[in-house]
């Protein structure tokens, strides 16, 4: 078995009197791509940071690749954090390149992969501009060929669909998909979990500071219970306070709403016939948004950590 | 090459080609000198070419006024006799009019006759004898040159007087009349000479609106005051030697002490201990605006986002060693520049009229141009050290502006004692501030007219190099750390522990 690419053990990052991470231990294989979810201030980005190199554990171990020390891996790495930024008196190519150089390669090695990544990014009218004359979608392709630039071994992206268009929010999920084919390995930290579920093969879900579940998507769905899938159109409201229904995820046309054991979902049909017009009804597996509601929100309906097969 | 090297290298090369390659950039560069050369020169031409001064004279004695404007004219006279004598022994040609001047103007002897008998000449013609075509005697030849024009002689030497201050003559005017004259602005002002200065000076007046330019009065008060006394000094029958022994003024020579023993003191050995002076106003500028680049740099590149993808490709220790060598590269492009400039300038300028002073050698002194390099190193990385460590806690220009207020404090102690020290350069003041280090590099530029001992030079050198080290050590730690933080900047406190290394 492949050396995993990463390993948190008993990690813990204090900021003044604030504890952002807490003996946190997680296992990131080669290979997959690992979704690394909690809701703001979870910890998610000092995570991130400490995997990149940028901050140094207070306590605990950050192996990546085997080394102790993060920083000796960083050529290795290629990061686009949340927040993003450009040289905007540089020209495109010269950028993407002096990145790549950052990470070690050659400049002439640099110049002709940069070059090669923008072309693929459909930038290469663009290499000679100024950065400053991008749009905001082709500067965020170009941080993204930025982060690419040097092949690295393992991509890690902090909330890289933010602010995105669906253009590049595609050509991202591309981008990701690509790298695991070619048997690297990404980091993914989000909060949308929609795209998580899609395309992540494992995960880890932290909540101020500390691991909540960690799993495949089978390990945390399993266990969890089905749910229902509703599209509607109506007055939503009289959802809440339906009998048997624990909790109502109403996103206005569309909402998941779960069962407790003992209701059945044809009953629960029946009360919504004549009050609402029903365009789906279906009976699914929880969702990754429920599970995540569920796990940081402490009045949730269910003790999720006991139910999961992948809880710790 | 070592990876963190290269990549601070590459970091620096960044930093280097983004500023220099900029139309601003050079644009600035040059603009500066310029703006520079003309805030010095422009006065110094409007002095040169000041309006002259009229003025009028009420002259009750009869003879006071016309003994004086004799007087002026010799002493206007005297000095172009003399400056056209130096040009001689130059060999630089001398005005075509005056060719003929060349035997007389080499004996001294026959200078003297020559002002005076050129001055007995000027002084017919104004009282309206006729102008010979031509002139048989230099004296006439330089009386006629004279009395063509006041532009020729102002070629020779323009500090004549005859430049500055103009007689108006005003047939048949009383006070009422030139009240008005000076009223409508057409005098600066008149004189009133009493009937009889010699008995009493009482009654002498100077009528003028303008209080705050007196140069006029003291310069005519000056000359009456000279005329009168001599006619005192006459009608008390004292011999003229006794009188001049009495007033012969105590008159200092200035002797400059070298190593080969006391020689007479040159405009250019005087020239040549100000340079220094001037040398700190550039090191000064230098070091201000290339850390301020510094300053200004780092706060960007934080607010621009771009600090936590480089961070994960370099160490903040990298980052901050990149950014400071890339913008010691810019200083020492603008330094260079500057003094190719005032090179160039000292090179092409003529020497002003009167003054025998290599203005090359001056600024190309070995001790002030390689004093002003290495103190410009120096001094750049202490405050560069000090700037990043405190640009990396400010999330914007106002916040590093504020961070930024003791350190601009800390550099304005130089201007102050700029000048004290430039006319002390061994004092007490210059010996105590030469060793605080952030006044160290511009208090030893300021002294090397006269160097300390080759002891204060190493000792001082240490010191630097130790507090540089110490800075960068402490800026490395503050870097780290605040390259990160957002929010507000951290108190005192807060600072004071990232500088000691603790959390």
């Amino acid at each position: 078995m492949a050396q995993p690419v990463v390993n948190l053990d008993q990690v813990s990052k204090y900021f003044a009197s604030v504890t952002a991470v807490d003996r946190l231990s997680v296992t990131i294989p080669h290979g997959t791509i690992f979704g690394l979810l909690g809701p703001n201030g979870a910890g998610k980005t000092t995570c991130i940071r400490m995997v990149v190199g940028i901050l140094r554990p207070d306590q605990g171990t950050v192996r990546v690749f085997g080394a102790d020390d993060p920083t000796l891996s960083k050529s290795r790495l290629g990061y686009l954090p949340e927040d993003k930024g450009l040289y905007k008196k540089m020209r495109v190519q010269e950028l993407v390149a002096y990145f790549g150089q950052l990470k070690g390669l050659s400049r002439g090695d640099a110049r002709r992969r940069a070059a090669d990544l923008l072309d693929r990014f459909e930038l290469g009218d663009w290499c000679q501009e100024k950065c400053e004359s991008l749009s905001k979608g082709m500067a965020q392709k170009v941080q993204i060929a930025a982060t690419l630039v040097h092949e690295p071994e393992l991509v890690v992206l902090d909330e890289p669909f933010s602010g995105l268009d669906p253009v590049n929010v595609e050509l991202i999920r591309e981008t990701i998909l690509a790298v695991k084919q070619s048997g690297r390995s990404v980091i993914l930290s989000t909060h949308i979990m929609e795209q998580a579920e899609q395309i992540c093969d494992q995960l880890v879900l932290i909540n101020h500071g500390t691991k909540v579940l960690e799993g495949t998507m089978g390990d945390l769905k399993r266990g969890v219970g089905r749910t229902i899938a509703l599209d509607y159109d109506g007055d939503g409201s009289i959802l809440q306070g339906l009998a048997g229904v624990l909790r109502v995820n109403d996103a206005g046309k569309h909402a998941e709403l779960t069962l407790d054991a003992d209701t059945d979902p044809q009953q629960l049909l029946a009360a919504l016939v004549g009050r609402l017009t029903i365009r789906r009804f279906d009976t699914q597996e929880a969702s990754l948004h429920e599970i995540f509601i569920r796990a940081v929100r402490p009045d949730s309906a269910a003790p999720l950590a006991e139910e999961s097969a992948g809880a710790i | 090459m070592r990876s963190d090297v290269r990549r601070a290298l590459l970091i620096a090369a960044r930093e280097y080609l983004e500023n220099v390659r900029t139309r601003g950039f050079w644009l600035s560069l040059l603009l500066l000198p310029i703006v520079l050369a003309v805030l010095s020169i422009v006065p110094i031409m409007l002095a040169d070419s000041a309006s002259t001064s009229d003025y009028a004279v009420l002259d009750h004695s009869g003879w006071v006024d016309a003994e004086l404007q004799k007087q002026v004219l010799h002493e206007d006279l005297k000095l172009i006799v003399t400056t056209l004598a130096d040009q001689q022994v130059d060999q630089r040609a001398l005005p075509e009019p005056l060719a003929g001047l060349a035997d007389v103007l080499a004996d001294e002897g026959g200078r003297t006759a020559l002002i005076d008998q050129a001055t007995e000449q000027v002084t017919r013609y104004r009282a309206g004898a006729a102008i010979p075509a031509n002139a048989s005697t230099p004296a006439e030849q330089l009386a006629i040159w004279w009395n063509d024009g006041v532009s020729q002689a102002l070629a020779v030497n323009n500090r004549i007087s005859v430049a500055r201050y103009r007689r108006i003559n005003v047939p048949g005017a009383d006070r009422a009349r030139l009240d008005a004259l000076v009223e409508g602005d057409e005098l600066l002002g008149y004189f009133v000479i009493p009937d009889d200065p010699v008995a009493a000076t009482e009654g002498a007046q100077y009528v003028t609106r303008t209080l705050t330019n007196l140069d006029l009065q003291r310069w005519y008060g000056r000359h009456a005051t000279q005329l009168v006394r001599s006619r005192r000094i006459r009608e008390e029958n004292i011999a003229p030697e006794l009188a001049r022994w009495i007033e012969a003024p105590i008159d200092f020579r200035a002797l400059r002490l070298t190593d080969t023993g006391a020689t007479e003191a040159q405009i250019s050995d005087t020239l040549s201990q100000w340079a220094p002076v001037a040398f700190v106003y550039m090191l000064w500028i230098s070091i201000f605006s290339v850390t301020q680049m510094l300053l200004t740099n780092t706060v960007e590149e934080k607010s621009n986002k771009l600090v936590e993808v480089l961070l994960s490709s370099v160490s903040a220790l990298e980052l901050m060693a990149g950014k400071i060598l890339g913008i010691a590269a810019t200083g020492l492009t603008i330094v260079t520049t500057w003094l190719l400039m005032v090179i160039a300038a000292a090179s092409v300028l003529p020497t002003p009229a009167g003054m025998n002073v290599d203005l090359v050698g001056l600024v190309t002194n070995p001790i002030y141009l390689g004093s002003f390099l290495v103190y410009f190193v120096l001094g750049y990385l202490l405050y560069a050290a000090i700037l990043c460590g405190l640009g990396s806690l400010a999330n914007n220009l106002k916040e590093a502006q504020n961070l930024m207020i003791p350190v601009q404090l800390c550099l304005f102690v130089p201007l102050l004692v700029v000048i004290p020290i430039g006319r002390d350069p061994s004092g007490l003041l210059a010996q105590v501030t030469t060793w605080i280090p952030p006044l160290t590099p511009f208090v030893m530029m300021n002294r090397a007219a006269f160097p300390p001992g080759l002891a204060t030079y190493v000792g001082t050198t240490l010191l630097m190099l130790v507090s540089i080290y110490l800075a960068l050590r402490a800026a490395a730690r503050v870097f780290e750390t605040g390259i990160l933080m957002t929010g507000k900047p951290p108190r005192i406190k807060q600072l004071l522990r990232l500088v000691m290394g603790r959390k």
